[in-house]
């Protein structure tokens, strides 16, 4: 009797002791990172309750994390320092702060945001909207204020859906679900934004979910490197962090992320921040003040690759005061526009992150203002940041360069124009009192005559382009100016890069 | 309610308790869908009031040391009140079902010691003149008690995880003993009396001790409600003040000591109401 009693304890409290589903191995028989340094951070970043999913919050001067900490309004609740990231590390960042808005006296946390930080995403449970235990939301940033919180119920269902991963562009978004057709458990899914809409979740396969439970994605900058958690694979204990790569659409076998990164216990919200040498997990390994803690990992053995980031102020070109704008990126070789973001409504503020291997419009728009463009293309796949203001004009009586493209000495328009030219299409639509005069130029290459023709014959292009889309012929005159009136200086390439232009010159007629 | 039909009932709740922790899982967040259930154990510490309902006289049939008839009294005490008080120490266990919802389990040892003390006028025949003698009983009882207790637990977490509960509580008495001393006032010349002979003993002054068993249940049972209030620690350690009320549904008394009370003119005898006050003391295992 005293044996089987003995038995049953000894099960039970086994069974108590891991939560790991896939085969435990020994710390020899991972990968060991000896430069690797996993740190407790410092600060009331960490508590004796769970603490855990920190990242990068808007305007690249918040962090938020998810914490089961007393003091907020609910059980798990976001929580937010005014301080960047980078502060977490030397522990110069006050204290954090519950986020009002979003808490609530149920489970709020695990946030992901827009590169622009108007845009967050985050996991909400128990809430009278909700279709599942655990659903995905969205809020906006007004005014300094989240708002406008709303169930997604496009990539909820009723079972659980938690810990949103959204790429640098804003278009494609990680999360975990356990709901039924999953490969065992939880899984990860993948979702892309359409407009304003979600397309239907798609599992990640089986390369990336396991028979266990999958936690905690986290798509790096590069948009290919995939961070997330299993205890469904070999490893050392409880979840453990694993990264895969996209290479062409299909993605890698999982590395097992290693010593001193994982550990026996749970190591979870494994996060590499953009444009650095470190990362984060958070972990209930030896040594926390309790539950799950956060933990700096110096350097990040699996940095994420390149990225371009383009990141500056958009402001009246006048008053140089900030503007907050839409801005849009296009992807010039399909036309599609990619992402659609907002800079700061206070500081005018923007940051656009770039993926290698292709070349992109920024367009800056704002309310009563003209558009302005600007092409970017990415090549290398190093880390470059692109400091870069946009000063938009008034509509009324501004002009502005158009982001128009043509063949060597042709003034036959490339498609790549098509998008900059539809935006000049749509603000003339939307203001029927606006006429505008297109104005062609060249640079000094070539012969004064030939170069005129070739100004007038290009600005004709745009004008046709116009008319033919709907703009009464009246309201545009097309200009060809040679050429005179260069805004640098012709005796370089970037120079006469800026002379060879067509603007857009607009009057309002009332 | 009978006893019998209440042991196997809190038998199986606790049983039930422990199964149900083990096999369901902890409700979800956003960090988890599912995760293992907490469970807590803990040390309690505490003690304990037991309060008798209905304050009637109270009565206590013991043994007269002096042989004849008769040859058991029953000592009457009006303050029927009088509360047994004493310390209790066991263990606990709290297996949370849900977020909100929980069993705890309880196993403690408990004392119960109280005092009781009357005087009554009793009438003595001095040679056909009866007179009043003040007769003084002191008597002391104490219990000590195995309790098994299962609540159903709820935490109210927007109040600081305030907790709630309501369950049975089946408890031993384990022993009983009392000790009696009752003492002759009046003239000197009074004393207890030896019924077989019929003469005084010359003893104005006796104490006795012995056991109520023979007029108790050995197993009572209870309704019990909790509350407490945790104090978290650490991750794992908290500590918990909590209060209990034990409401009996079976009677401690046996059909002998119900027939005392009717014979004394008490159709419903008094029964204990207890009261509990603790310190728990509590690790989260998992």
């Amino acid at each position: 009797m005293k044996s089987r009693l003995l038995l049953s304890l000894c099960l039970i409290l086994t069974a108590c002791a891991s939560s790991h589903q896939g085969p435990i191995l020994r710390e020899d028989q991972v990968k060991n990172h000896p430069e690797v340094r996993v740190r407790h951070l410092e600060g009331d970043l960490n508590t004796t309750e769970d603490d855990f999913a920190l990242i990068q919050g808007p305007e690249g001067s918040y962090t938020y994390l998810t914490s089961n900490r007393s003091g907020g309004a609910g059980r798990q609740d976001l929580y937010y320092a005014r301080a960047p990231l980078t502060a977490i590390l030397t522990n110069q960042y006050g204290n954090f702060t519950s986020v009002d808005g979003i808490n609530t006296s149920e489970n709020e946390g695990c946030a992901t945001f827009t590169p622009d930080g108007h845009t967050m995403i985050f996991s909400a449970g128990g809430r009278s909207d909700g279709l599942g235990s655990s659903d995905l939301y969205q809020a906006e940033l007004i005014n300094g204020k989240w708002q406008n919180v709303r169930n997604l119920t496009a990539l909820n269902t009723t079972s659980w859906e938690s810990q949103p991963s959204l790429s640098s562009d804003g278009r494609t978004l990680y999360f975990v679900s356990d709901r039924p057709g999953g490969y065992g458990g939880q899984d990860i899914y993948v979702s892309t934004r359409v407009g304003d809409n979600w397309t239907t979740p798609q599992n990640l396969g089986p390369i990336i979910n396991s028979a266990g439970m999958e936690a905690s994605p986290f798509i790096a900058a590069d948009g290919r490197t995939l961070y997330f958690s299993s205890n469904g694979r070999p490893g050392l204990g409880g979840y453990d962090v694993y990264v895969s790569h996209n290479v062409g659409g299909v993605w890698s076998t999982p590395e097992d992320a290693g010593t001193p990164i994982n550990s026996t216990g749970d190591d979870l919200f494994y996060t590499a921040e953009l444009g650095t040498q470190h990362a984060f997990v958070a972990s209930n390994r030896s040594g926390t003040l309790g539950g799950l803690d956060v933990f700096s990992v110096e350097p990040n053995p699996f940095a994420p690759g390149g990225v371009t980031i383009v990141k500056g102020v958009v402001r009246d070109a006048f008053t140089k005061q900030p503007l907050a704008a839409d801005i849009t990126i296009t992807d010039l070789k399909t036309n599609e526009e990619v992402a659609r973001f907002r800079s700061a409504d206070s500081t005018g503020d923007y940051l656009v992150v770039l993926q290698p291997g292709q070349t992109y419009s920024i367009t800056g728009q704002a309310e009563g203002y003209l558009f302005y463009s600007d092409v970017y293309q990415v090549v290398n796949e190093r880390n470059v940041t692109i400091q870069h203001d946009i000063d938009l004009n008034p509509t009324l009586t501004g002009k502005t360069r158009l982001l128009v493209f043509f063949d060597f000495n042709s003034s036959q328009l490339k498609r790549e124009s098509f998008p900059e030219l539809d935006r000049a299409v749509s603000l003339m639509k939307k203001n029927p009192e606006m006429t505008v005069t297109v104005a062609g130029y060249t640079d000094s290459i070539g012969t004064p005559a030939f170069n005129q023709k070739l100004s007038e014959a290009r600005a004709h292009s745009v004008q046709e382009y116009l008319i033919s889309h709907g703009i009464q012929a009246g309201r545009v005159q097309a200009v060809g100016y040679g050429e005179n009136n260069p805004v640098a200086t012709n005796s370089t390439d970037e120079g006469r890069a800026l002379n060879r232009r067509v603007e857009f010159q607009a009057r309002m007629n009332k | 309610m009978s006893l019998r039909r209440s042991i196997p009932l809190i038998v199986c709740l606790t049983f039930c308790s422990i199964t149900t922790a083990s096999a369901q899982r902890y409700a979800a967040n956003v960090l988890y869908s599912n995760q293992p259930l907490p469970i807590y154990l803990g040390i309690d510490v505490g003690s304990g009031l037991t309060f008798w309902q209905h304050a009637t006289p109270t009565y206590f049939a013991t043994t007269y040391p002096y042989a004849g008839t008769p040859d058991t009294i029953h000592v009457q005490f009006p303050s029927g009140a009088t509360p047994l008080f004493g310390f209790f120490a066991g263990i606990s266990a709290d297996f949370w079902l849900s977020e909100d919802w929980g069993i705890i389990t309880k196993m403690n040892y408990n004392e119960r010691r109280g005092e009781w003390n009357a005087t009554v006028n009793e009438l003595a025949d001095t040679n056909g003149v009866f007179v009043n003698v003040p007769v003084t009983s002191d008597l002391v009882w104490m219990l000590r008690c195995i309790s098994l207790e299962a609540y159903a637990r709820y935490s109210f977490h927007s109040l600081h995880d305030l907790y709630v509960g309501a369950g049975l509580a089946l408890t031993d008495i384990a022993s009983d003993h009392y000790d009696l001393t009752q003492t002759l006032g009046g003239p000197p010349q009074f004393s207890f009396m030896d019924f077989r002979s019929g003469s005084g003993t010359g003893i104005r002054s006796y104490g006795i001790g012995g056991s109520l068993s023979p007029e108790l249940h050995r197993f009572f049972g209870e309704f019990k409600l909790l509350a407490g209030f945790p104090f978290y620690i650490s991750a794992r350690w908290l500590l918990a003040p909590e209060i209990t009320l034990g409401i009996p549904f079976t009677s401690i008394w046996n059909s002998t000591g119900q027939a005392d009370y009717q014979a004394n003119g008490i159709s419903n005898p008094t029964s204990p109401l207890t009261v509990t006050g603790l310190i728990a003391l509590k690790y989260q295992i998992r």
